[in-house]
C-alpha cells in the first residue's frame, strides 16, 4: 500500500512539479524597446513608433511556466547503464521553506496606441490567466524522512496553498515627456475578473511531542474562490459566455513609470505595476477553519475495546473528532485580492547608436514577499529592420537563464519573439522556469532613435 | 571607433554563443531520460514516531478488558469489592415432584333378573377406591389442583343390549362440581374416550391406612331396544387411567428425599493467571444463600469445599460451614424463604484460602428434603423453585507481593519486513497502590523462549503513595516511564515465535508492606508510543 501511494502518487507528482520548469517574468519585452508592448513594463517608456495598432488576438501572446524548487535533472538522474534513479535526497536538498509552482497566460484582444506631440497614449484589452501553487519544504520533507525530524521543532506548512486568478484587464496607458531628461508614464487598468481562488490564510504545522510523540496539527486555514456556478452544483451546464461576459467581479490597478536620462551614454529607469486589486463578489465561497488545533495521543483502549457493538470504535472516534475540529465553515462574503505587483529596476549604457547594455532587476511582490530576479542584457539591431536582445538572468534560484529575442519590421508589419530562458525551451529537464512572447503588430512611422535620444534604449 | 570593434565583436560572439548554447542543450535532451521503464526507485528510508496508544482506564475497564468476567461493586465511599457468584444449583418442583401415570381396571358382571323384554331396562352401580400409587417420592397426596391431566375411560364388555353408563368421581371437583360424565354403549363397539382434567382439584383420602385414596362411581343402565335375548350374567370391565397429570399446587407430605448434585467449580477470575505469590485480603466471604419457594423443611449439607489452585497444585478445605445447613420454608404457598450462611475471617479458615490464590473453589453438596421422615403439611407450587447460589465476595483491602501473574496467549506475528527497528515508549502515571515488573517472552510451538520484549524483568508501573489508615487513599500518584527497543533481530524471533508468555510480579505500595485499599476513581493512565526506522524498497 505504501509502495503504491508512493509509486503512483508522490513520486509522479514529484516529477510533474520538476518538469514546470520556467519563469513568468517577461523580462525580455522590457528590454526590447522595439516591441510596442514594451510600455506594459514601463508606461513611461516611449514606443519608437508613432502609431501602433496591434493585429487583433495576435498581437501578444505570452504563456510562462516556472517553478522554484527543482528541475527534472535535480531528481530524475541518469546513470551509466541509462537507467534513471530517482533522486529524491537531490531533491529535497533544492528546494527552499516555500516553493512555488506557478504559470500566466496573457492574451492581447486588442491594443493600439499613439503619439501626439509630447504624449503618448496607448490602449490595451488583455486577458490575464495565472495560477501559483505553493508548497513547503516540509511537507516533501515529512512525506519522504518522517516525522523524527521534527521532533525539535514543529513541521510548518504555513503558505501551502492555491492562487488562480483570471480576469481581462482593459488599460488606457499615458506618457509625456516632461523635459530632455525626464519621462513619466501612467496607465489606468479598469479590471473584470472572471475567476478566482485565493489562498488568503493557510498556516498549518505540525508538531511532535519529544517525550511522548503526540501530534498536534494547527490549522488557521481560510480559502476563497469566485469560480463559475457550475463548479459548486453538477446539475449546472457550463455558460462559456456567460463566462467571459461576467461584469461583476470589478476592479482597478495602476501602473507608474519614470525614465531618467543621466547622460548621453546612461539612462535609468523605473516602474511599478499592477497596484490594485479586484473586488470578488459572483458566486463567492469562503472556506475557513480557523485556529484549529488537534492533538494525537495515541488510540484511547476504552473506545476501541467498547463491547457496545452500536458504539463507535476508536477509529471512528478520531475520525469525528478530526472532522469537527477541522470543520470547514462555508460562507459566502465578497471579498478582494491584490493583484501581484511588479517592480522593474533598469540601467542602460549606449555603447554605440546600435548596441546597448543593461542591467534590470525585477521584484515580483507576491503574499508580501518578494521575490526577486536579476538580468544583464545585451541589445542589439541589425540594419533597420531587425531588433534583437541576449540576457542574461537570475531568477527562481536559478542561475541558467538565457533569453533570448527579436522584432522584425517588414513594412508595417512587426513580429516579434522573446523568451526569458532558452535552457528551457531546449533543456527542460534542466531548468526550472521557461517562457514565450511573441506577437504581431502593426507600426507607423517608426524611426531608430539616434544615441544621444533621451530616455529610450 | 572603438566602440564599433567591441560591439560587432561582442554581438557576433553573443549570436555565436546563443547558437552553441542552443546546439548543446538541444543535444542534453535525450529521450532516454524519459525512459520510466527503466526508472529505478530509492529505498524510502523514513524514520517516523508516533504515539499508539492513550488511554485511562479504572480497575473495572482494566478487569473487562482481561475478560475475567469479574463483578465490581462498590460501596458509597467507592471503595470497591470482587464478586463471583454463580448459581450452582436450581431446581423447579413440577422437575423434582411429579405425578406418574395411574392405571386402574375394574372386572364386574352386570346381570339382569327376571325377564327383559323390549323396552325393558336394567341398572347396576359400582363403586372403587382407587390408590394413586408410584408417585415421584411416594408422596402423601392431599390435594392436587390440576392444570392439565387427561382422565382415558375404556369400557369392554359382551353387552348385546345398548347402555348409559355414568362415571362420577365425587373427589375430583371443579368449581364444587363433582366430575361426572355419562358415555353410550352401542352394542359391539366398545368405550375408549379420554376426558380433560384441566382445572380440577382432586382431594385425596387415606383410610384404611392406604393413602393416596380416589373414589369412583360407575353407574351402568342397559336397555332393550331390540328384543335380543338377556344372556346374563354379563362381564364388565372398567378402565380408568389418569394420564399427564400437571399439578399447579400440591398439598400433602412430600417424603423424604435426598438430592445429590455432581462437583462442580465457582472460578476466581482474579487469580485465574495466578502464579505464586503472598496475597493477603482483609476481610473476604463467602456466601451460602438458598432460597426456596418449597412449603417443607429441608438440609443442605456440604460435602466439599475446597479453595484450589491448579498451578501451584495447592488446595486447602474451607472449613466453617455448618452441616448441615437447615433451609426454612416459606409459611405460604407462593412465598419464598432465604437462608444464609456466610463464612468470614471470624467463623472459617477464608482469610487463608484466599491466599493460595484460589482460581476456584470446587464444591459437593447434598439436600434432603422432609429431612426427618416425620409427617409434616407440605405444600409445593408448580412454579416452586429451590435455589442455591454461592458468591465469594474478595473485598479490594490488603496487600500483596510477589504476586506472580502468568498468561500464555497463542500468538501469531506477520513481519513487517520494512521495519529495520523500533523503539517503544511507554508512560504510565499510576494511580494505583500498585506496583508492576513485567517480562513478555516470546516462544516456538514447544514452549522454547526465542526473546523477550526486555532484557531483564522491568518495573513498567509504580505503586501510588497512600495517605493512613482506615482510607489509605492514594495521595501522589506515580509515573513511570520505560523504553523498549526492538531490533531487526529481534522482530526476527518475534516473527518465529508463535506463543506469548506474559508474566508480570505485582505488588503493593512498598512491596506489600502497606496494607491498601482500591477505590473506583483511581485510574491508571497509559501511553504508549513508537519510534520506527523503516526500509521499504520501492522497486519491489
Amino acid at each position: 500500500m505504501i509502495k503504491i501511494l508512493y509509486k503512483t502518487i508522490l513520486i509522479p507528482t514529484f516529477i510533474l512539479f520538476s518538469i514546470f520548469v520556467s519563469a513568468q517574468n517577461d523580462v525580455s519585452i522590457h528590454l526590447l524597446q522595439s516591441v510596442p508592448q514594451s510600455i506594459y513594463t514601463n508606461p513611461s517608456f516611449n514606443p519608437e513608433a508613432k502609431i501602433y495598432v496591434g493585429i487583433p488576438v495576435l498581437s501578444s501572446i505570452y504563456f510562462g511556466i516556472s517553478h522554484s524548487g527543482f528541475a527534472y535533472n535535480d531528481i530524475i538522474k541518469r546513470q551509466p547503464d541509462d537507467s534513471l534513479y530517482l533522486d529524491v535526497d537531490n531533491m529535497l536538498s533544492k528546494l527552499k521553506k516555500n516553493n512555488y509552482l506557478s504559470a500566466q497566460y496573457n492574451w492581447e484582444i486588442l491594443s493600439f496606441g499613439f503619439k501626439v506631440g509630447k504624449n503618448y497614449f496607448s490602449f490595451n484589452a488583455t486577458e490575464k490567466i495565472s495560477t501559483r501553487f505553493t508548497y513547503p519544504e516540509d511537507l516533501l520533507k515529512l512525506a519522504w524522512k518522517g516525522n523524527t525530524q521534527f521532533i525539535d521543532e514543529p513541521a510548518d506548512f504555513s503558505g501551502t496553498g492555491v492562487n488562480m486568478t483570471h480576469y481581462r484587464e482593459y488599460a488606457l496607458g499615458y506618457n509625456r515627456q516632461l523635459s530632455d531628461k525626464l519621462n513619466v508614464g501612467l496607465r489606468g487598468k479598469l479590471l473584470y475578473g472572471k475567476a478566482n481562488v485565493w489562498t488568503e490564510r493557510s498556516g498549518i504545522t505540525l508538531r511532535t511531542d519529544p517525550a511522548t510523540f503526540d501530534l498536534t496539527a494547527s490549522s488557521d486555514i481560510v480559502l476563497n474562490m469566485s469560480l463559475p456556478q457550475v463548479v459548486f452544483d453538477d446539475s449546472l451546464d457550463f455558460d462559456p459566455l456567460g463566462y467571459v461576459r461576467n461584469t461583476e467581479n470589478t476592479g482597478l490597478a495602476f501602473d507608474f513609470g519614470a525614465s531618467y536620462k543621466i547622460n548621453d551614454k546612461f539612462t535609468v529607469a523605473a516602474s511599478v505595476l499592477d497596484i490594485g486589486k479586484i473586488s470578488w463578489k459572483s458566486n463567492v465561497k469562503n472556506f475557513s477553519s480557523e485556529n484549529a488545533s488537534f492533538t494525537f495521543e495515541g488510540i484511547d483502549l476504552n473506545d476501541f475495546f467498547n463491547k457496545d457493538s452500536t458504539a463507535k470504535d476508536g477509529f471512528e472516534i478520531l475520525m469525528d473528532t478530526l472532522e469537527k475540529t477541522f470543520d470547514f465553515k462555508e460562507t459566502s462574503n465578497a471579498y478582494s485580492t491584490w493583484l501581484p505587483g511588479i517592480v522593474y529596476l533598469t540601467g542602460v549604457y549606449n555603447l554605440t547608436r546600435k548596441d546597448k547594455i543593461g542591467l534590470l532587476v525585477r521584484a515580483d511582490i507576491f503574499n508580501s514577499k518578494i521575490l526577486p530576479s536579476y538580468t544583464l542584457s545585451y541589445n542589439k539591431r541589425f540594419f533597420n529592420f531587425l531588433s534583437a536582445v541576449a540576457s542574461y538572468s537570475i531568477m527562481n534560484r536559478s542561475y541558467t537563464n538565457i533569453g533570448f529575442g527579436m522584432s522584425l519590421q517588414l513594412g508595417p508589419f512587426q513580429i516579434y519573439a522573446l523568451n526569458d530562458n532558452i535552457y528551457g525551451l531546449f533543456a527542460p529537464t534542466k531548468s526550472k522556469n521557461t517562457n514565450i512572447h511573441f506577437g504581431l503588430n502593426l507600426v507607423f512611422g517608426y524611426r531608430i532613435k539616434p544615441p544621444e535620444a533621451p530616455l529610450i534604449f | 571607433m572603438i566602440y564599433n570593434k567591441f560591439t560587432k565583436k561582442l554581438a557576433i560572439g553573443t549570436l555565436a554563443g546563443i547558437l552553441i548554447f542552443i546546439i548543446f542543450l538541444s543535444s542534453c535532451l535525450k529521450k532516454e531520460d524519459f525512459d520510466f521503464d527503466k526508472l529505478v526507485f530509492p529505498d524510502w528510508e523514513p524514520n517516523f514516531s508516533l504515539p499508539l496508544v492513550h488511554s485511562q482506564m479504572d480497575l473495572r475497564k482494566v478487569l473487562n478488558e482481561t475478560s475475567f468476567g469479574d463483578m465490581l461493586i462498590e460501596d458509597a465511599n467507592k471503595f470497591l469489592t470482587l464478586v463471583y457468584k454463580e448459581r450452582i444449583y436450581s431446581q423447579k418442583a413440577e422437575d423434582a415432584f411429579y405425578i406418574n401415570n395411574q392405571f386402574f381396571v375394574q372386572n364386574e358382571t352386570f346381570s339382569v333378573s327376571g325377564s327383559f323384554n323390549i323396552g325393558d331396562s336394567s341398572t347396576s352401580t359400582y363403586t372403587e377406591n382407587m390408590v394413586f400409587v408410584n408417585a415421584s417420592n411416594n408422596e402423601k397426596l392431599d390435594t392436587l389442583y390440576l392444570k392439565s391431566g387427561d382422565l382415558n375411560f375404556q369400557l369392554n364388555t359382551n353387552l348385546n343390549h345398548p347402555a348409559k353408563i355414568r362415571i362420577t368421581l365425587p373427589d375430583v371437583r371443579k368449581n364444587g362440581v363433582p366430575f361426572s360424565t355419562t358415555l353410550l354403549y352401542n352394542v359391539g363397539s366398545n368405550i375408549n374416550t379420554t376426558l380433560d382434567l384441566a382445572g380440577y382439584k382432586m382431594v385425596f383420602h387415606h383410610t384404611g391406612g392406604i393413602n393416596n385414596q380416589l373414589t369412583v362411581f360407575y353407574e351402568l343402565t342397559a336397555y332393550n331396544t331390540s328384543g335380543a335375548q338377556n344372556q346374563s350374567p354379563y362381564t364388565i370391565d372398567f378402565s380408568t387411567n389418569f394420564e399427564n397429570l400437571k399439578y399447579s399446587k400440591m398439598f400433602g407430605f412430600l417424603n423424604y428425599k435426598e438430592y445429590l448434585f455432581p462437583m462442580d467449580t465457582l472460578s476466581i477470575g482474579i487469580f485465574k493467571n495466578a502464579w505464586f505469590g503472598n496475597f493477603v485480603a482483609m476481610d473476604p466471604k463467602v456466601i451460602i444463600k438458598i432460597t426456596s419457594h418449597y412449603g417443607f423443611p429441608l438440609h443442605i449439607i456440604f460435602d466439599h469445599l475446597i479453595a484450589t489452585n491448579p498451578k501451584s497444585l495447592n488446595s486447602l478445605p474451607v472449613f466453617g460451614l455448618p452441616n448441615p445447613i437447615a433451609i426454612s420454608s416459606p409459611l405460604n404457598p407462593g412465598d419464598s424463604s432465604v437462608t444464609s450462611v456466610t463464612l468470614d475471617k471470624y467463623n472459617s479458615n477464608i482469610v487463608d484460602a484466599i491466599n493460595i490464590l484460589p482460581h476456584y473453589f470446587a464444591y459437593l453438596f447434598e439436600g434432603r428434603a422432609n429431612p426427618t421422615g416425620v409427617y409434616t403439611p407440605n405444600f409445593a407450587l408448580d412454579t416452586s423453585t429451590f435455589n442455591v447460589d454461592m458468591e465469594v465476595e474478595i473485598p479490594l483491602y490488603g496487600s500483596a507481593w510477589d504476586f506472580v501473574l502468568e498468561d500464555t496467549v497463542d500468538f501469531e506475528f506477520e513481519k513487517i519486513d520494512e521495519v529495520e527497528y523500533a523503539l517503544f515508549k511507554i508512560s504510565i502515571l499510576n494511580g494505583f497502590p500498585v506496583d508492576a515488573n513485567i517480562q513478555i517472552y516470546f516462544a516456538d510451538s514447544l514452549n522454547n523462549v526465542l526473546d523477550s520484549l526486555f532484557g531483564g524483568t522491568k518495573e513498567v508501573v509504580l505503586a501510588a503513595l497512600t495517605g493512613p489508615s482506615p482510607e489509605y487513599r492514594v495521595t501522589t500518584p506515580q509515573t513511570k516511564y520505560t523504553e523498549a527497543y526492538i531490533t531487526a533481530n529481534k522482530l526476527t524471533n518475534i516473527t518465529n515465535s508463535r506463543k506469548m508468555f506474559i508474566r508480570s510480579t505485582l505488588a503493593t505500595t512498598n512491596n506489600g508492606s502497606e496494607t491498601i485499599k482500591i477505590y473506583s476513581d483511581y485510574l491508571i493512565d497509559v501511553r504508549l508510543a513508537v519510534q520506527a526506522q523503516l526500509k521499504v524498497n520501492l522497486n519491489e
